[in-house]
Parts: C-alpha cells; structure tokens; sequence
C-alpha cells in the first residue's frame, strides 16, 4: 500500500534517511523501531507528504503520495502542532471539515475514554492530555494508513492501556498501521512487524512471530542484538 | 477553498477585533468632541489624526499578519494542520491570498466610509472652517500631489493603494516562501528573502511608473491598482509552484 523506493533526504551534510526501499502492506501492524536521530520520524514525513525526498519516492497505491494520499493516510506527529486558539471541540471540527473519513461520534467516544472536554484549550493541555488528544483525534479517522510517531509519549500507564486498545481496534485486512516508540516492549504487544532502522539506514523488517520461532528472540532481544553497541 | 478560507479568517480574526475595537474607541472620541465640545479644536485634530493614522496602520498591520501567518504556517510544527489536509499547495496559499484580499477590501471600504462619513459630520457641524479644507486638502496633497479631493478620486486612490499593498504582501509571501522552501537551513537565507524582496518591489514599483499618460489621475491610478493586482496573481502562482515542488515542513 505505502512503498518508498530508495528515499534519501539530506539536511545540509548529514543524511537523516539513507536509500530506505520498503513496502507496508494492509493487515499489518508495523513498529519502526531505531535510536534517537535514527530516521524514523522523517520516513513518516516523506511517507505522510509533508516533507519531500531529495532523491527517491514514495508512494501509495503506486501514486506518489501527495494531496490523494492525504485523504486515506492519518498521520500523527510526535510534537503538538494543533493551532493555539483550539479548543478539543475544534480540533475535531477541523478534521470533520477537511478529512471525509472522520467520525465525530468516534472522536467524542475517544474523547471520553481519554476523559478529555471538549470545552479545554489546546494551548493549556499537559503533554499528556495533548498526547491523548493527538490520538483520538487521529483514530477518530477511517483511513486506510495509520502512522503514529511516539505515541506513548508523556503517556501513563493507564493511558498507555486505553491507547494500545484504540490503535488494537483499528488493525484490519485492509489497513497499515506504523507506529514508532522508544517503549519497545510496549510496542511488542502491538505490533506484528518490526522495521529497525539505524542511522538512516534500512537494517532489517522482521515478522515478529517468526523471529520468535527461529531466532527465539523477542523485538526488545533483537533491538538489543542491533543498537546495543551504539546506545550503549 | 471555502473551508480552508474559513480557518485563514479565524486565524486573523484576533488583530481584527482589536482593531475595530481601537476604531471605535477612537471613533467615539472624535464624536463626542464634535458634538459636545467642539471648542476643543486640538482635540478634535487629534483625534482626527489618530482614526486616519488607525486606517493606515490597521491595513498595513492586516497585511504584515498575513505574511507572519504563511511564515508560521511554513516553519513551526502547526504547518501540519495545513499542509497534511488533502489540499494542494495553490488551494493553501489561494485561501491565504484571498483572505487577505478580503481583509484589505473590507478594511478599505469600512475606513474609507468612516472617513467619509466623519468628514460629512465634520463639514455639516463647523461647514465655515475653510483652513481646516485646507488643511484636508494639503494633506491629500501629501500622498498624491495631483489627487483632488471627491469621493471618485479618493476611491480611486484607495483602490490604488489597497492593490499595490496586497501585491507588496504577495512578494512577501514569495520571498518567505523562498527563504522557507529553497533557502531553508542556509545562512544569510533571510537577507537573501529580503534582497529578493526589495527588487521584485522594485520591479512593482517600475512597471506602475512605466505609465507616463495625460490621462485623467483618476484613469492612472486605476490602471496602477490593475498592474498591481496582475502582479499579485503572477506572484501568486509562482509562489504556490515553489510551495508545491520544494515546500517540507
């Protein structure tokens, strides 16, 4: 569904993604998995059609991502990017205005859940409550992709709970759900397929369950096995 | 294009408010001097000044928000909101564009008829006090040294000026969207967007004194707003050309 062949993007002289060529297909759960600086945040970006490639593509339904690709991928970026004026009530607006597969009462389900009002600023928000807010706001969508960046940022263990159950919800046949964190074993739990990525490179995509029934690894053993020299 | 134009508006409404409100208070205060104490001439002069000097600046200041807007828009995390919505780069810019269009139209017409109607009150109450015509005159003079003062010519002037300030923003928009886009991360990058700036500015400013007729000032400053508002629309697409193709946020 979402292929990147060979995608590099430069900042300056340092390389943040290195000729990444990868397929996401649907009836996946992915963890894109890798160390601070890693790459994993600008993949989501060129893949998300917010940032552009310098060289090579990404594309979905074998369409360069770009306006169509908007309308099916929900993105969820690990900083808050919510204008400061909103309150919760207005953020779903805005997706309700702009993005078809939106689903108001599902917002206000998720809303709910996370024990959010929809009467509270954005701008007030503790990172958690912006946390919460950035999630249900995302799953309140029908897309096809899913792309979450740290979702269990600022998150308690509670809330972690409530989201894993939300993100478990929405896996299907036909939909892609990506996420990354730095809570492995958290993601272990989630996920069905594993992407580690290193310096901007492509190391290996793993499915889990056969990693376990051949290596006898978990992900967190395997992300020990890849980035333990490098993180020390 | 409507509903990402309803979200340019509320983004803007904020500045709006507050100048309306500062209109009023002044606008108030202009009244209440005429009315009940018209022996105060200085206050009346002052206060005068002051609702045109908010006309002045309350335009400018709609158009240097709408830049700061773009800017944020392109550079700080809350660009996602625009730039993730199933919208290309010409239907964003286009809403911010036509926002400011708007803005400044309405603005224009709002101060335009408060001026009008002020100068009507200020004749029908002190019609006697030539200097003060006089003064009016020498200080449309100012701006335009062949304007003659009518509503016609007035209009036009303003016409003129509200379109060649919304072609100044739209070279702003260009020379941010440069800087943000092609020049993002290099030095000298905002020096550069300024340069850039100042030239097509120029170029504005030469195309509009190209035209060296013995027509009627009136038909010149017509034909300068349409010169600007041409510009505005070619600054435009090539603005939302290099938004689309070289724009990451």
């Amino acid at each position: 569904m979402i292929t990147s062949k060979d995608l590099t993007r430069k900042f300056g002289t340092k390389t943040a993604v290195d000729g990444v060529s990868l397929t996401l297909t649907p009836g996946h759960v992915y963890a894109m998995l890798g160390p601070n600086g890693s790459g994993k945040t600008t993949w989501m970006k060129m893949a998300a059609g917010l940032m552009k490639p310098t060289s090579g593509e990404v594309l979905f339904e074998g369409q360069p991502v770009g306006v169509e690709s908007r309308r099916h991928v929900a993105y969820m970026s690990t900083e808050p990017y919510f204008y400061p004026w909103m309150t919760v009530k207005d953020v779903g607006a805005y997706y309700g205005d702009f993005f078809e597969d939106f689903s108001a009462e599902k917002y206000a389900s998720l809303l709910r859940e996370m024990e959010l009002e929809e009467g509270m600023k954005t701008r007030t928000l503790s990172s958690g409550m912006m946390a919460k807010l950035k999630i249900a706001v995302t799953m309140a969508r029908d897309a096809r992709v899913y792309m979450l960046d740290e979702p269990f940022n600022g998150i308690d263990l509670l809330a972690r709970d409530e989201i894993r159950q939300s993100i478990l919800r929405e896996s299907a046949e036909d939909k892609v759900l990506l996420l990354s964190s730095h809570l492995v074993e958290e993601m272990e739990a989630v996920c069905d397929t594993a992407i580690f990525i290193r310096q901007g490179k492509l190391i290996e995509v793993r499915n889990l369950e056969e990693m376990r029934e051949t290596d006898h690894v978990s992900m967190a053993d395997r992300y020990r096995e890849i980035y333990g020299h490098t993180e020390g | 294009m409507g509903k990402l134009l309803k979200y340019e508006m509320r983004k803007t409404m904020a500045l709006k408010l507050i100048l309306l409100g500062i209109t009023a208070v002044a606008e108030v205060a202009f009244l209440i001097t005429l009315y009940l104490n018209e022996k105060a001439a200085d206050t009346l002069a002052l206060t005068s000044v002051l609702l045109f000097f908010i006309a002045l600046a309350g335009t400018v200041l709609i158009g240097v928000q709408s830049v700061l807007t773009l800017h944020r828009d392109m550079n700080t995390k809350q660009g996602y909101m625009l730039y993730m919505t199933p919208r290309n780069s010409f239907q964003i810019l286009g809403a911010k564009m036509l926002e400011n269009g708007l803005s400044l139209l309405l603005a224009g017409g709002f101060f335009f008829l408060l001026g009008l109607l002020d100068v009507t009150l200020l004749f029908s109450k002190l019609g006697s006090l030539e200097d003060l015509w006089k003064m009016f005159q020498d200080f449309m003079r100012m701006i335009n040294t062949e304007i003659q003062l009518n509503s016609w010519s007035v209009l036009c002037l303003v016409s003129e000026m509200l379109a060649s300030w919304l072609a100044t923003v739209s070279i702003a928009y260009l020379a941010d969207i440069v800087a943000s886009a092609l020049l993002n991360g290099k030095k000298m990058s905002g020096f550069v967007a300024f340069l850039f700036f100042i030239a097509l500015t120029g170029v504005l400013g030469w195309l509009q004194n190209l035209l060296r007729t013995g027509a009627a000032i009136e038909t010149i400053l017509l034909i300068r707003a349409g010169i600007a508002l041409v510009y505005a629309g070619i600054m435009y697409a090539v603005s939302a050309w290099v938004m689309d193709r070289y724009l990451s946020v």
